[in-house]
Order: structure tokens, then C-alpha cells, then sequence
């Protein structure tokens, strides 16, 4: 074989093959990842229509919530009243999408609540050992609580008529046990970050707790991200339970007292539980594809 | 000297101890030591959460947001004349024990639970057992049925998602996924009421009919047999990517008798690890069914007395749900170590 059968080939930039990988953020490719996601994306743009719709309904000329009105009793579905009329000759139309702006804030503030409550019990049990051993009686105790129970034992005994301080027992009754599972998950997060081997070098190195939970917190976050996304659908949930048994607030247009005020003629006017029942089902559906799809591209499970 | 001896007694104390529990089988020794542990959580969190229902419902009255009057003792007062008022009142307050103190209070409650009578009810003043046991066997009928019809939805169903592959079959699932955790049970009972009045059917409660027992059941059976089709459908696919599906498929075991024989039994897990909340859901999503359903149950009569300010019939319904609760996640403990002997609980 003679030696000028080999020849050099020509090098040049063109023909080379160059694998470029740009550096992708997490962010970015959580980002990405949610949007390839169309179950998520139809959520995510039916729960921000619901939202614009509801307040930009309020500007429109027939949007009244509140008048009762005699000669208007009943209404099925019409050109002055879209959604028809209640049985006291209100609005339904403007009833539903305020109810969406309630049941929203509602769940809204207690769902942020009960994710801050879940938090600060999570890193603390995750972290404090103590801690963990005192408080895991708490949580099984919170557990075997009938929560269903505790939510209706609550807006009983602490029944008022007064909007603002029933609006708080509201809120109070679904913070007391909502955030116990959102807890034990932010918990077991920080268990697992905890034994990483940068965690033990910092704390040799002296670095101070708060600082130190402070990252662990930063570990936990796609967890509490997840979380809230599961427990917002559960809390509208809880609302719309409660305002069917006649528990929520009163002589205010949420789902529940919506879905309530229907149930005992629903009969004879199915149109006045179809609506709160359709916007009710269109919250939590949206939601939940929501978090499917947050649960995909966050921890990056295939769920549903 | 002394010290020595004593040291040897508690020795010999000790491995005598030792020699009892070492005698018996470790099957034995492990499950006497489940079921001890078991009844002290069960009497631990049982009475945590009376406790803290008893202080919830009278909280209004220790700190005087409220007058201290049993709706039971306004109707005897109604019925009494003018001159009898006082000695009424107190007759019917000894009755409840609320001339004492809270304190006293809460013995006597607690000792109501015990003896049998479930405590005297504030609304009747009747003995709470009178009402209850008959309204716990309604209800507890259709949490039963409903466990069964949740399983016979929920397996087969998620079974049938996991081998199914496509587009069509994949929306139903995520359809049915969504339905599992979005729609409350009492918009499917309402929905069922609905579609029978319609086609003529029966929707309203009677104690014979054993057609209503289902259609309650039913509306809770629908969210949670759809839950477990999604978990078991996650699961069994999970288990078919194993390699010794592929193994088994290579020796030629038929579809059949891998998915009967081998798939099943691991892909049970995570139903098992939700069998505690079904039940608790069973009963307690009851409130809403019974509800729409007006079924004279449990959860109607926890609402009702809970309106009334009734609290004696609460705290004895509340403790005998937390009692069940308890016993159920003991139960899944149970199940699981019988799908898989190698974990033996906590």
C-alpha cells in the first residue's frame, strides 16, 4: 500500500461538524417546556380569560349585580338578561362573573396563606430535628381531622351576618388544615437538599441558618409552585361546598351562595345552577390542566 | 455490694422481659406491636381532635360572645308556664351538666362518649345514640357501596387506559382525570337528580329503596373510582416498561397472565396508598350527597345540630369519623404489607 493513497484532508470551518449547545436557563426551559404543553397552554389562557372577562364585564352597561327586582323574576336566558334572572329577579349575568371575582380572591388569599403557613413548616421541620419529632404528632393528628368537618364546624359556630368578618371565617376555616399536605411535601425537599454535599461544606464553613434555609427554601420552590396550583382549584372547591350547605358569605355573589341560592328550584330552572356549575367546572379545569402541566415542566413528571 | 445486685436483678429483670418477646414468633412480636401502637394513635388522635372540637364549639361561650341556652331547653322553656321557668331551666341544665364549669363540662362529654348514650343532645335532650346509630347505618351503607362501586369503576377502567394507546383514548383519560379532581361529588348528585328527573326517575330519599342507596352512591363513587383510573393507569404503565414484563413476553406468558398475575398486584400500590382517603371521602363527602339527596344520614345531622349549636351530637359525630379515619389508614397499612411483605410499616 503506498503512502499516497492517505491524504490529508482539508480542514475548514464549514465542513467541520460543530455541535453548539447554547446554555439554556431553567427558567427558560420551564418556560418552554410549559408552553409545548397544550393541555397547559389551553388552561392556562382559559383561567387568564376568565379573569379579564370577569372585570371587563363590569364596564359593560347592563352589569349589575345586586337589584332585586319583582317583575323580573325567572327569566330564562334572554337578550336582556344573557344568563337570565334569579328568583328574587337579579342579574344573572353579572352575578356569575362577579362570583368568579369572588370565589377567585377567596381562594386567592387563602391559598396563599396556606402555602406560607406550609413553608415555614415545611423548612422548619425539615431542618430542626426537634422540631420534626414535636410537630409530626400535629400533623397526624391534622390528618385524621375530618377537614370537611372542621370547615363546616368553623363557619358555624362562627356565623355572622357581617360580610367582612364573615369573608375572615372564611378564610380562617380554610387555612386551618389546607396547607398539611403542601407542608409534608415542602418538608421531604428539604430533607433531601439538606444531605447534599455543598449543604454540609457551607455549614462547616459556618454559614448562618437563616442563610442556610434560605437556599433550602430556594430548592423547595418548584415543589411550592406546583403546590399552589393544586391547592387554588381545591380552595374554590371548598368555597363552592360551603356556600351549597349555606355557609358562606352571606348576601354576596360567590359560586357557592350562587350554586345555593339555585339548588331548590333548579328544577324548574335548570338555566340558575347550569351557569355557576359550568363557571365553577371552567375555574377548576383550567386550573388543574394548569398544574398538570406545571408538574410536567417543573419536576417533569408525565402526569395526567 | 448492693449496687451490684441490683444492677444484676434489673438484668435478669430485663432478660426475662426479653425471653417472653423473643418466645413468641416474630410474626406475633411484629404484629403485637402494630396493633399496640395502633390503639394508643387511636386513642391519642381521637381525643386530640375532640378536644379541639369541644374547644372550637365553645369558644363563642368561654369568651362570653354568646348566651349559654340550648335550643332543647327554649322549647321546654316555650312549654313552661311563667312560675316554672326557673326550676325548667335548671332541671334541663342538670340534665346537660352545664351547671358546671367548662371543665366539668368536658368530663362529662367525655364520659358521654364512653357510656353509650354518645352524650345527651342540646336540641332534644334525648340521649344522642337514639338518633344515630340509625342514621350511621344509612349512611355507612352507601359509604360502603360506594367503596365497592369505586373499585369496580376505578380498575377495570385504569386498566383499560394503561394498555389502550392513542389519541382518543388518551383525551378520555386526561377527561376522566380531570373530572376525578375538579368536579365536587354534589355536582354529580345534582346532575344525577337532574338527568332523573328528566327521564322520570326516583331522586328523592326512602329507606326502601334500594335504588336510591345506589344513586348516592354512585355520585360519590364517580370522582373517586375516576382518581384511582388515574393513578392506576400511571402505574401499570409504569410496571409494563419493567424488564421482566419483557422477559416474561419472551418465555411466552400470555398477555393475560402477565397483567393477572404480575402486573396487578405491583400496579395496586398507589390505589392501596389512597385507600384511607376513599374511605374518609366516602363518609364524609357524604355531607353534600346526603344533602342533595336529602338522605336522613350522619352528615345531615352534623349539619343540622352544627346549626343548632347542638354540640354534643357534634363532638360524638366528629369522634366517630376521626375513629374511622384512624382505623382506615391502619387498614392501608395493613393492605400494603399484604401486597408487599417486604415493607412493614413504620
Amino acid at each position: 500500500m503506498a503512502t499516497n493513497d492517505f491524504k490529508f484532508a482539508e480542514l475548514k470551518e464549514e465542513n467541520s461538524d460543530v455541535i453548539q449547545t447554547k446554555f439554556v436557563s431553567t427558567k427558560k426551559e420551564i418556560t418552554s417546556r410549559f408552553a409545548s404543553n397544550k393541555l397547559a397552554m389551553t388552561g392556562a389562557i382559559l383561567f387568564l380569560l376568565l379573569i379579564i372577562i370577569s372585570i371587563a364585564v363590569t364596564f359593560l352597561p347592563n352589569y349589575d349585580t345586586g337589584t332585586p327586582n319583582s317583575s323580573l323574576m325567572d327569566i330564562p336566558p334572554s337578550a336582556g338578561h344573557w344568563f337570565g334572572t334569579d328568583s328574587t329577579g337579579r342579574d344573572l349575568w353579572s352575578r356569575n362573573w362577579a362570583a368568579i371575582q369572588y370565589s377567585f380572591s377567596i381562594a386567592l388569599i387563602a391559598t396563599t396563606i396556606n402555602i406560607m403557613i406550609a413553608i415555614l413548616i415545611g423548612l422548619l421541620m425539615g431542618y430542626f430535628e426537634k422540631f420534626d419529632k414535636a410537630f409530626s404528632g400535629v400533623i397526624k393528628i391534622m390528618y385524621a381531622m375530618p377537614t370537611i368537618i372542621v370547615l363546616i364546624l368553623f363557619s358555624i359556630v362562627f356565623y355572622t351576618k357581617d360580610p367582612i368578618k364573615s369573608f375572615m371565617v372564611i378564610i380562617l376555616s380554610l387555612t386551618f388544615s389546607g396547607w398539611v399536605n403542601a407542608s409534608q411535601q415542602v418538608r421531604g425537599s428539604v430533607k433531601k437538599t439538606r444531605n447534599l454535599e455543598f449543604i454540609t461544606a457551607s455549614q462547616t464553613l459556618g454559614t448562618s441558618r437563616i442563610k442556610m434555609l434560605g437556599v433550602l427554601f430556594a430548592y423547595a420552590l418548584p415543589i411550592v409552585i406546583v403546590q399552589y396550583a393544586i391547592i387554588f382549584p381545591r380552595m374554590v372547591i371548598a368555597e363552592a361546598t360551603l356556600g351549597f350547605l349555606g355557609l358562606s358569605i352571606p348576601d354576596v355573589p360567590t359560586l357557592g351562595n350562587l350554586i345555593n341560592d339555585a339548588r331548590n328550584s333548579f328544577l324548574a330552572y335548570p338555566y340558575q345552577l347550569l351557569f355557576p356549575l359550568l363557571m365553577l367546572a371552567l375555574t377548576t379545569v383550567s386550573i388543574q390542566f394548569m398544574g398538570f402541566g406545571l408538574e410536567d415542566a417543573i419536576l417533569g413528571k408525565d402526569g395526567v | 455490694m448492693k449496687f451490684e445486685n441490683e444492677n444484676l436483678n434489673k438484668v435478669v429483670a430485663s432478660q426475662k422481659k426479653n425471653n417472653l418477646l423473643n418466645s413468641l414468633s416474630p410474626e406475633v412480636r411484629f404484629w403485637s406491636k402494630r396493633l399496640f401502637k395502633l390503639v394508643v394513635e387511636l386513642i391519642l388522635i381521637t381525643w386530640a381532635v375532640f378536644t379541639i372540637v369541644f374547644l372550637l364549639m365553645n369558644l363563642p361561650y368561654m369568651l362570653n360572645l354568646q348566651e349559654l341556652m340550648p335550643s332543647g331547653v327554649t322549647q321546654k322553656l316555650a312549654h313552661a308556664t311563667e312560675s316554672e321557668q326557673e326550676a325548667v331551666k335548671m332541671a334541663a341544665f342538670s340534665t346537660l351538666h352545664l351547671d358546671h364549669g367548662v371543665i366539668v363540662q368536658y368530663f362529662y362529654s367525655i364520659k358521654g362518649i364512653f357510656d353509650g348514650t354518645m352524650g345527651i343532645s342540646w336540641s332534644t335532650l334525648n340521649p344522642v345514640s337514639w338518633d344515630l346509630w340509625g342514621r350511621l347505618f344509612v349512611s355507612s351503607t352507601i359509604g360502603f357501596i360506594s367503596v365497592i362501586l369505586s373499585v369496580l369503576i376505578g380498575i377495570p377502567l385504569g386498566v383499560f387506559f394503561a394498555r389502550r394507546e392513542g389519541i382518543i383514548s388518551d383525551a378520555l383519560a386526561s377527561l376522566i382525570s380531570v373530572i376525578a379532581f375538579s368536579i365536587p361529588s354534589f355536582v354529580i348528585a345534582l346532575l344525577l337528580v337532574f338527568v332523573n328527573s328528566l327521564i322520570g326517575l326516583p331522586f328523592v330519599f326512602d329507606y326502601g329503596n334500594v335504588f336510591m342507596y345506589i344513586l348516592a352512591s354512585i355520585a360519590i363513587a364517580i370522582p373517586v373510582g375516576f382518581g384511582y383510573t388515574r393513578y392506576l393507569r400511571t402505574s401499570v404503565r409504569q410496571e409494563y416498561s419493567e424488564q421482566y414484563v419483557s422477559l416474561a413476553r419472551v418465555k411466552g406468558v400470555s398477555e393475560e397472565k402477565i397483567l393477572k398475575k404480575h402486573i396487578l398486584k405491583p400496579a395496586l400500590f398507589p390505589i392501596i396508598n389512597y385507600f384511607p382517603f376513599v374511605v374518609v371521602g366516602a363518609f364524609f363527602g357524604s355531607i353534600t350527597i346526603e344533602s342533595v339527596f336529602s338522605i336522613p344520614g350522619t352528615g345531615q345531622m352534623l349539619i343540622q345540630s352544627g346549626l343548632e349549636g347542638d354540640q354534643t351530637t357534634v363532638l360524638a359525630i366528629t369522634t366517630l369519623y376521626t375513629f374511622f379515619t384512624v382505623i382506615s389508614f391502619f387498614v392501608r397499612d395493613l393492605l400494603i404489607t399484604f401486597v408487599d411483605p417486604r415493607i412493614k410499616g413504620e
